[in-house]
């Protein structure tokens, strides 16, 4: 994994952590990468997951895992100088140009991701991941978000429910 | 009543693959989850639209503490203004009587803010015996208005509470003098 360029203020030498996803797949990545899970966060700072150990993440597997690191190590600096103090206008584009481009993934890896992110909780990629699906939905009518996110038709009672929802909140149909 | 979807027809790469309808419904079924996507739709129709999906996401999306924190995220817009002439029509016809307040909307609102402006009811509906009708307040979505009406005691002012957007109308208790 490559090491993130900058901000792990501590000391030099960054600390390396390993993670091992539901197929037993090995992920070594920085230890300030990984604490942006508050869940990993907690097991690292017990010293967890140093040497040959390893922590195991029964819930993700390593298609996903990696994905979520991907976003770990570009966010890791950023999140080490708290946010936005030091952080320029230029790298907040180049974080906001990634975050576009990390989400625009097919659907069903996004769904993963979410999952992920809010088993690991990982505030931010939740967050992202949770507007991207809400971009989706956004501008549809409710028989388009149903279609859109692949749900079973309506039965009659349903379809009957909605309808009487579009005559009550008629303005929010325009 | 046909549902009205043929306006925003699904475009092809929007349908999920059957696995990725599978996650959806594994992701969805999760209520915290729900509610964070519900969270980031940015307008209220929006929302409103979504809360039609089932009866559980209705449930989720009028929760007062999930609209609470939608209102946080998403402060409300200003839809338009009401310009309130300050004198009496000087002549013709109607000389001596206030014109009554008129709506502007907010010029280059958002989509989703146009359509609601084209929908709502903004002008109000002079009753024969209301001569002029005077904005107040705005709270909460709601107007406070006004109307100077014509008793047989003589005029009196009529305070009533609109909601432009729903089209209601109530009357409200006159506040009584300090």
């Amino acid at each position: 994994m490559a090491a993130p360029e900058s901000g792990d203020g501590n000391n030099g030498a960054a600390r390396m952590v390993t993670l091992i996803s539901s197929d037993n797949t090995r992920f070594e990545v920085e230890a300030a990468a990984a604490s942006l899970s508050q869940t990993l966060q907690l097991t690292i700072l017990d010293g967890g997951g140093g040497g040959g150990d390893g922590i195991p993440l029964p819930n993700v597997d390593s298609a996903t895992l990696s994905k979520v690191l991907e976003y770990c190590i570009k966010h890791a600096p950023a999140a080490a100088n708290g946010g936005a103090p030091n952080a320029t206008a230029v790298d907040r584009a180049e974080l906001e140009r990634f975050d576009n481009e990390f989400v625009n993934i097919d659907q069903s890896v996004l769904y993963s991701l979410i999952m992920a992110a809010h088993n690991l909780e990982i505030e931010g990629l939740q967050s992202l991941v949770a507007k991207k699906v809400a971009d989706m939905i956004k501008g549809k009518s409710p028989m388009e978000i149903r279609r859109t996110l692949g749900f079973p038709d309506p039965t009659p009672e349903e379809q009957a429910e909605m309808n009487a929802h579009m005559l009550e909140y008629g303005w929010a149909y325009e | 009543m046909n549902f009205r979807s043929i306006r925003f027809p699904c475009r092809a790469g929007d349908a999920p693959t059957q696995a990725a309808a599978k996650v959806a419904a594994w992701v969805l079924d999760d209520d915290d989850l729900l509610r964070e996507i519900l969270l980031r739709l940015d307008f209220p129709s929006c929302l409103v639209r979504a809360a039609a999906v089932s009866k559980r996401w209705l449930r989720h999306a009028s929760d007062p503490a999930f609209l609470r924190r939608f209102r946080c995220l998403h402060p409300p817009r200003l839809l338009g203004l009401y310009v309130c002439p300050m004198g009496p029509i000087s002549s013709g016809p109607h000389q001596d009587l206030f014109p009554d307040s008129i709506f502007v909307p907010m010029p280059q609102s958002p989509a989703e803010s146009a359509a609601v402006i084209r929908r709502g009811s903004f002008h109000f509906h002079l009753e024969h015996d209301i001569f002029h009708n005077s904005m107040w307040d705005c709270r909460n979505g709601r107007l406070i208005i006004d109307s100077y009406m014509q008793g047989y005691r003589g005029n009196f002012v009529q305070p009533s509470a609109s909601c432009a957007i729903h089209q209601h109308h109530h009357c409200l208790p006159r506040p009584r003098d300090p």
